[in-house]
């Protein structure tokens, strides 16, 4: 029997998601500085609209919703995945306000993307937006990367026990320290760190490339964002293609492949467990189905002839391919070429990549590491039981951070997982060939979305039909989310009109 | 997981700096470790085609 | 009705509420002043690799000088003439073309577009490489001659008054509420409690 939820249900769940909106008003006032510093007064206002609106939601439940009472899971869950929606509405109005978008659909579209680091864009003209709204495409997306609900953890909650619920309901689940807002701090720590260190080299990098030093530290930094939140936005249409140079590829890959590491990884390597690295599943499955999917690219291109040399072939077949597996999205190439240029295999070798993505507890998406891993071990010792003498007890074995034995249950709800993002690829990828496009560009596209990488090969565009808009939006959310929290806030909405 | 230097008060301390940045190194290393691979692979597939 | 028939009703309407909403009217966007456009170049790069072209367009960003050498990056998009902060038609992604020159070519441009600024129009004429040998695979155009066809300007940021007083209104709305829940309400909370 489903229980309908009762006032004081609503009202948590109001209470926390109201903080949370609140938090991303906060937030806006960065792009708001900026855009003040760089005299952009029309941007200005539309900062100073969109932080009131998130001001007016975020108080307004405040003061609706009074409640003593400290979040369940399905709480958790609800508001982690609801918050999120309502971050994607009030989070929208800049684009919306600054006139590049097509539509409100388009702004969510982009905002979505920017949350769950994905990447795709609707926006028009984006060679002449405003710094200010520059930053706030970034910005978001480097906050959705650590985790909006993160951000939320380490300034606006006081550690309540239910702190944990909310920071699982986001796809999160790792304790790096015993308290989870500790952890958060910890995650922003190692995030705050690599920005500082990046952003520091890209603008130096930059620089030596012939960018005057302001525009060289914006971009920098833009970079770093896009980068480490394996996000895929950067302040120019040409993406990276724009800095024509290895230096600045090289510098940006360390980024985002660093950025697609489990922050409970980062924290091991750094708290002086080095050898981790080298141990750890993901790292070790990441390096295995990266270099296989780079391998079929590269003698794929070769053989096409693509590329006049191996160095030329090196770059731009480990750069799309590393951006791809890491989900960040990130492009040297333009995104037709990977149709016009690369060609099926070239699609297909990357179409795998983005499917299997990152790390778990990272800002990455996709099926992920310790997934693949998990599955791997699963699958062989399924081998050994079928050889092994009947009474034999074999077991199996996997290393995160420490040894964890195999047990079925991880195996069902890796499995569990797994089919869902599957389904959810082919989804994406059917209803992309409905209407009208090519199978295997609208795979591409769709796994993309859903994985939160944001390559695209060209159908995602203001064009697109708002079918597969709304489609790619909710793929992004639930492969973001990892589809228990979004299920959870449908179970909600399903209880309160059918529950007793 | 349970770390044992850092506790609570002292995440951004001082002494635990030197790990931190030994830390990123290591991940550094061997992101360009995979990068050096990718180039050799490349220059194979260029002998080879 | 039922509730669940009511329910679905609701969310239905909120969903063609949510496509339709803010939509823009497109109109006819600007076309690309060349004869092969990038886009062009972009979808066959068989067919013109190494080819002479002539490409005209907005110079846009910067150009990054690499000793003697430079980059330019120059749009033949709908915004090449007119960008939308400008008002000009929403038609599209940018678009456009990495063009590699001498730096004394690249000394000539004035504007470079921006938020702020409407870049000069230029033509230029080379060679376009598909995969570009010499710069890692890029694709570009390698340019021996440039000539400015259009002076750029600079774009005056304009504020609407309706748009500063929604923005004063709201603004002023939301400090209300937050004085409202810090200071009034948990007051009260606080005797009750």
């Amino acid at each position: 029997m489903l229980l309908r939820p009762r006032l004081d249900d609503h009202r948590v769940i109001g209470k926390y998601t109201g903080k949370i909106i609140i938090g991303v008003g906060l937030l806006m006032v960065i792009p708001l500085v900026t855009s003040i510093i760089f005299g952009e007064w029309d941007t200005v206002l539309d900062f100073v609209i969109s932080i009131a609106l998130c001001m007016i939601f975020g108080f307004g439940t405040q003061i609706l919703c009074r409640t003593d009472r400290d979040l369940n899971w399905s709480h958790g869950l609800v508001v982690a995945s609801g918050s999120w929606v309502v971050a994607t509405i009030l989070g929208a109005m800049p684009h919306w306000l600054s006139g590049h978008e097509g539509s409100y659909l388009d702004a969510m579209f982009d905002v979505m993307s920017g949350y769950t680091t994905t990447g795709l864009y609707l926006l028009q003209d984006l060679d002449h937006i405003a710094h200010g709204l520059n930053m706030w495409r970034h910005l978001l997306t480097y906050a959705g990367g650590q985790g909006i609900v993160v951000i939320a953890l380490t300034f606006l909650f006081k550690g309540t026990a239910g702190a944990y619920k909310l920071y699982v309901g986001e796809g999160k689940d790792e304790r790096l320290l015993p308290n989870v807002v500790h952890t958060a701090r910890a995650i922003w720590l190692v995030s705050l760190t690599w920005l500082v260190i990046g952003t520091a080299l890209l603008a130096i990098t930059g620089m030596a490339l012939g960018q005057e030093p302001v525009r060289a530290l914006l971009h920098g930094l833009w970079v770093f964002m896009g980068a480490w939140s394996t996000g895929g936005f950067a302040p120019q249409s040409y993406n990276t293609l724009w800095y024509h140079s290895l230096s600045y590829e090289v510098v940006s890959i360390v980024i985002f492949i660093a950025g697609s590491f489990n922050f409970a990884l980062h924290w091991a390597v750094w708290t002086g467990k080095r050898k981790e690295i080298l141990k750890n599943v993901e790292t070790v499955s990441f390096a295995i189905t990266l270099s296989l999917t780079v391998l079929i690219a590269t003698f794929a291109l070769a053989k096409a002839g693509v590329y006049p040399d191996a160095m030329s072939l090196f770059r731009k077949a480990f750069y799309q391919l590393a951006s791809g597996h890491t989900t960040t999205g990130f492009s040297t190439i333009y995104a037709r070429a990977f149709v016009t240029q690369w060609g099926p295999i070239g699609l297909v070798a990357t179409t795998i990549a983005m499917a299997i993505g990152a790390s778990a507890c990272s800002t990455g998406g996709g099926i992920k590491g310790i997934r693949m891993g998990v599955m791997f071990k699963a699958f062989i010792q399924d081998i050994r039981k079928a050889v092994s003498p009947e009474r034999a007890i074999v077991s199996a074995k996997f290393h995160h951070v420490r040894d964890v034995f195999l047990d079925d249950g991880l195996v069902r709800t890796t499995m569990t997982i797994t089919i869902a993002y599957l389904s959810l690829y082919g989804l994406t990828a059917i209803v992309g060939t409905l209407c009208g496009y090519d199978f295997l560009q609208s795979a591409f596209e769709g796994v993309s979305a859903a994985s939160n990488t944001g390559l695209s090969c060209g159908v995602t565009s203001p064009t697109m039909p708002d079918v597969m808009k709304a489609l790619y939006i909710a793929a992004m959310w639930l492969g973001r989310l990892e589809f228990m929290s979004v299920f959870a806030l449908g179970g909600y909405f399903v209880t309160m009109v059918r529950g007793r | 997981m349970k770390t044992d230097r850092s506790t609570e008060r002292g995440l951004a301390s001082r002494e635990n700096w030197p790990g931190y940045l030994g830390g990123m190194l290591t991940e550094a290393a061997f992101i360009l470790g995979l990068t050096l691979l990718a180039f050799i692979m490349a220059v194979i597939a260029k002998a080879v085609f | 009705m039922s509730r669940l028939s009511r329910s679905i009703a609701v969310a239905a309407l909120l969903a063609v509420l949510a496509l339709g909403a803010g939509c823009r009217a497109a109109g006819t966007p600007e076309p690309s002043p060349n004869e092969h456009s990038s886009t062009e170049l972009i979808e066959s790069p068989k067919e013109f690799d190494g080819s002479e072209i002539a490409f005209a367009g907005e110079v846009i960003g910067e150009a990054m000088k690499r000793g003697d050498m430079a980059w330019l990056h120059i749009n033949d998009d709908a915004y090449y003439v007119k960008n939308v902060e400008e008002g000009a038609q929403l038609g599209g992604y940018n678009t456009g073309m990495a063009v590699w020159l001498p730096a004394d070519l690249a000394d000539r441009v004035t504007y470079f577009g921006d938020y702020k600024h409407e870049g000069d129009i230029v033509e230029v004429e080379g060679v376009y490489n598909a995969a570009c040998g010499e710069h890692g695979g890029d694709t570009d155009i390698h340019a021996t001659s440039l000539s400015v066809v259009e002076t750029g300007h600079v774009v005056v940021d304009k504020t609407h008054p309706a748009k500063t007083a929604w923005a004063i209104g709201l603004a002023l709305l939301a400090v209300g509420l937050c004085v409202a829940d810090r200071f009034w309400l948990r007051g009260v909370r606080g005797h009750r409690a």
